[in-house]
């Protein structure tokens, strides 16, 4: 300690110290700064709480019709879910089609070449193909999230035994099929501990009770263009959301409100689960919404 | 050198407790929400209250609750709640904030929750209408009338007015009318409903083919097209007094279309041996040429500032709409898909035309930015629809389908969704126009 006392008061006073010593002073100084510095370029995930070291994802990423797409868009869309269908969907194991639902989006914005031709044909197989892939949905949404969720528990117990490297990749995948509300998808990469896959499961239950409690009418917010709104809530060992806070508000009062109102009505959420080892938990919720795809 | 390890180890746990508070502070994961469950918000519309009334006066506030949900289902905003699912007694529901429980109605899903109370006193019915926010547990809007008993659809249209005011910031459709022709005596004739297809007259009795109706803003005239005298002669008709004044020029005289704000109006004349736009006086007095190029020029429509017009043009050699400065004259195709472009409408908005485009052999409804780019079909594999026309807010478009056979009027949303009839009564109708707000100014 004192030794350091005297290095700290070398520049002032210069009391012998060797100039080599200032050189390597700075030198590790300078090495220190330049290291953290490009951590903070090239490892965007060092801000991971102490708790959670391991790198963790969950994205959801979902296109759900509409309460009644345009016919327009039916027309395409139709082919795409009923091409999903022929395609055969397991129900063990359904797929969730997001280059399918990439498509149903182009479709609503045409440009001028693209508008699609000579549908006329196909419009009752396709509407009777849509209406079964509904009700089908409709029945079955919750029961496929419970579904999802218990395959997801059974996976990380079984990982946890195994202790390999994680759910490869992608992860899990699960849902329902293209473009129809209640799937997600879900994957840990890197290696996962007990912890990390609870906590994990834990956020996909967060995301279903979230997600269906928001209602945001994209008629109503009017906006054509992309928006995001970012809530942070606080959850208590019980499930309780104890705090709520905006930490970036979309600018669209429709789009904040909808999102601040989807929390209120999920609150209490499901208890933390047991392996995470903090008194509460929290989490930032990102509410996105893609416009009206239209300008 | 321990010295200088002993340094360096310093250094770094001093950088390292610097960093990592500040870390662990917003140190968080994210969920991505990025789709809405409900596209609609939830509302719960209970039967409104009828403290120490009859049999009638609890028919009647059901009937105005009825009435209430079927205005608000209309605008396509909401998603009405099944009031079997109500948890509280809609008969007990008190309209005071204080009475209410809100988590019973935040159980169903309601997000927002209209109350009322309704009494009759002398003939004369006094209502209390509320709207709640169920999450916040707190009054929107509190309203209290006072009208006939017969005004009671009067009443219901004003409150729904007031929420959708509160919500978007304008009044809504409520006040407005929807002109169309009807071949249901076997003329075409032009008829009026109200927004919803309601109390539907007939408004011309020429016995002869009547067509393209067309609204001032102020609502006060409409002029059309009839064949009384044989010919396609334009005929502008004030709504109250049915004063009349006539453009029966050589040839035809078709498609008016008033320009916002003015008591001027466009229409299409071919005196001059060709179909051109001109500029009318609501008198009918022509003001000046507005298109010269070889080719008809019809269907015109206006901007909302009234300082351009986009009208069908058949200089390409297919029908396809141009956007015209008033000004200058200059004006510029919009549309290039597609060999059959025609009945554009100018969304009160101002930032789209919807237009009729035929492709594969059908008739749809799009809608297209002024610069002509991002044209977006909004009907499809339904018969033919055409004769798209705005609603004074921008927020549904009416327009004819064949979908059912006959030519019926329909509306939609502006951006394609919930489509449905509007009315169906005997013979075809065709040629939809939705009138501006009537009651505009009052609060």
């Amino acid at each position: 300690m004192k030794e350091r006392f005297q290095v700290s008061g070398y520049m002032v006073r210069r009391n012998g110290i060797p100039p080599k010593t200032l050189v390597l002073t700075f030198g590790i100084s300078f090495l220190c700064h330049a290291v953290l510095i490009g951590a903070m370029f090239f490892l965007p995930e060092y801000r991971k709480p102490m708790g959670n070291p391991f790198p963790s994802a969950i994205n959801v990423s979902l296109v759900s019709f509409s309460a009644g797409p345009p016919a327009g868009e039916v027309s395409v869309a139709g082919v795409a879910v009923a091409q999903a269908k022929k395609a055969g969907l397991k129900k063990e194991a359904p797929v969730i089609k997001v280059e399918k639902a990439e498509q149903i989006k182009k479709a609503v914005s045409l440009s001028p070449k693209k508008i699609p031709a000579k549908k006329v044909e196909t419009s009752k197989l396709i509407n009777k193909a849509i209406k079964n892939i509904e009700k089908k949905v409709d029945e079955s949404r919750s029961a496929t999230v419970a579904r999802a969720i218990d395959r997801l528990r059974n996976q990380v117990e079984s990982s946890d035994n195994l202790k390999t490297a994680g759910v490869p990749g992608g992860g899990i995948k699960t849902g329902a099929p293209a473009g129809i509300p209640g799937g997600f998808g879900t994957g840990t990469g890197g290696g996962t501990g007990g912890a990390v896959g609870a906590i994990d499961i834990y956020k996909a239950e967060i995301y279903y009770r979230i997600q269906q409690n928001w209602a945001y009418s994209e008629q109503l917010g009017g906006s054509n263009s992309e928006l995001m709104a970012v809530l942070v809530i606080k959850i208590m060992s019980g499930g309780e959301i104890s705090d709520i806070w905006f930490e970036r508000k979309s600018g669209n009062r429709f789009l904040d409100e909808s999102a601040y109102r989807a929390v209120q009505k999920s609150n209490p959420l499901p208890p933390i689960p047991q392996e995470y080892d903090r008194p509460y938990y929290e989490v930032g919720l990102r509410f996105e919404t893609g416009g009206l795809k239209q300008k | 050198m321990t010295f200088f390890f002993r340094y360096a180890v310093i250094l770094i746990s001093t950088y390292i407790s610097f960093i990592m508070p500040a870390s662990s502070l917003a140190g968080y994961d994210y969920i991505d929400i990025n789709s809405p469950f409900l596209r609609k918000i939830p509302i719960a519309v209970p039967v409104f209250g009828a403290d120490g009334a009859n049999e009638t006066g609890m028919q009647l506030s059901k009937k105005a609750s009825d009435m209430l949900s079927g205005m608000l289902d209309f605008t396509g905003y909401f998603k009405m709640l099944d009031r079997d699912s109500f948890i509280e007694d809609p008969a007990k529901t008190k309209s005071d904030a204080s009475n209410i429980y809100f988590p019973n109605w935040t159980a169903v899903g309601a997000e927002l929750l209209v109350v009322g109370n309704l009494q009759i006193k002398g003939g004369v019915l006094e209502i209390e209408l509320r709207l709640f926010d169920t999450i916040k547990a707190g009054q929107l809007i509190g309203k209290k009338y006072s009208a006939g008993v017969n005004d009671l659809r009067d009443v219901i249209k004003r409150f729904s007015g007031e929420i959708i005011y509160y919500l978007t910031g304008n009044r809504g459709v409520f006040d407005s009318q929807i002109a169309f022709v009807s071949s249901g005596t076997g003329n075409k004739e032009i008829y009026i409903c109200e927004f919803d297809g309601s109390n539907i007259s007939q408004f011309t009795r020429n016995k002869a083919i009547t067509i393209f109706p067309a609204w001032s803003s102020d609502g006060h005239w409409i002029a059309f097209t009839s064949y009384i005298r044989g010919k396609p002669d334009l005929y502008i008709v004030n709504t109250r007094d049915r004063s009349m004044s006539v453009v029966a020029k050589k040839g035809i005289n078709i498609t008016p279309a008033w320009v916002p704000g003015k008591f001027e109006l466009a229409a299409t004349l071919s005196y001059s041996g060709d179909q051109d736009i001109y500029l009318l006086t609501g008198t009918g007095k022509e003001i000046k040429k507005l298109t010269n190029e070889w080719g008809s020029d019809v269907s015109p429509t206006w901007s909302p500032d009234g300082k351009k017009m986009a009208f069908v043009s058949s200089r390409p050699g297919t029908p396809q709409i141009y956007v015209q400065d008033i000004n200058n004259g200059h004006a510029e195709r919009i549309t290039f898909y597609g060999r059959y472009n025609t009945q554009p409408s100018w969304s009160p908005k101002g930032d789209k035309i919807a237009y009729s485009g035929m492709n594969g052999g059908r008739h749809n409804i799009y809608t297209i930015g002024l610069d002509g780019k991002d044209p977006v079909q909004l009907t499809g594999n339904t018969g033919d629809n055409e004769s798209p026309s705005w609603s004074p807010d921008g927020s549904l478009i009416v327009f004819s389908s064949t979908r059912e056979g006959p030519s019926r009027i329909f509306v939609m949303t502006a951006f394609g969704t919930d489509q449905r009839r509007l009315l169906a009564i005997s013979g075809e109708q065709t040629s939809p126009k939705w009138s501006p707000g009537l009651n505009n100014k009052q609060p």
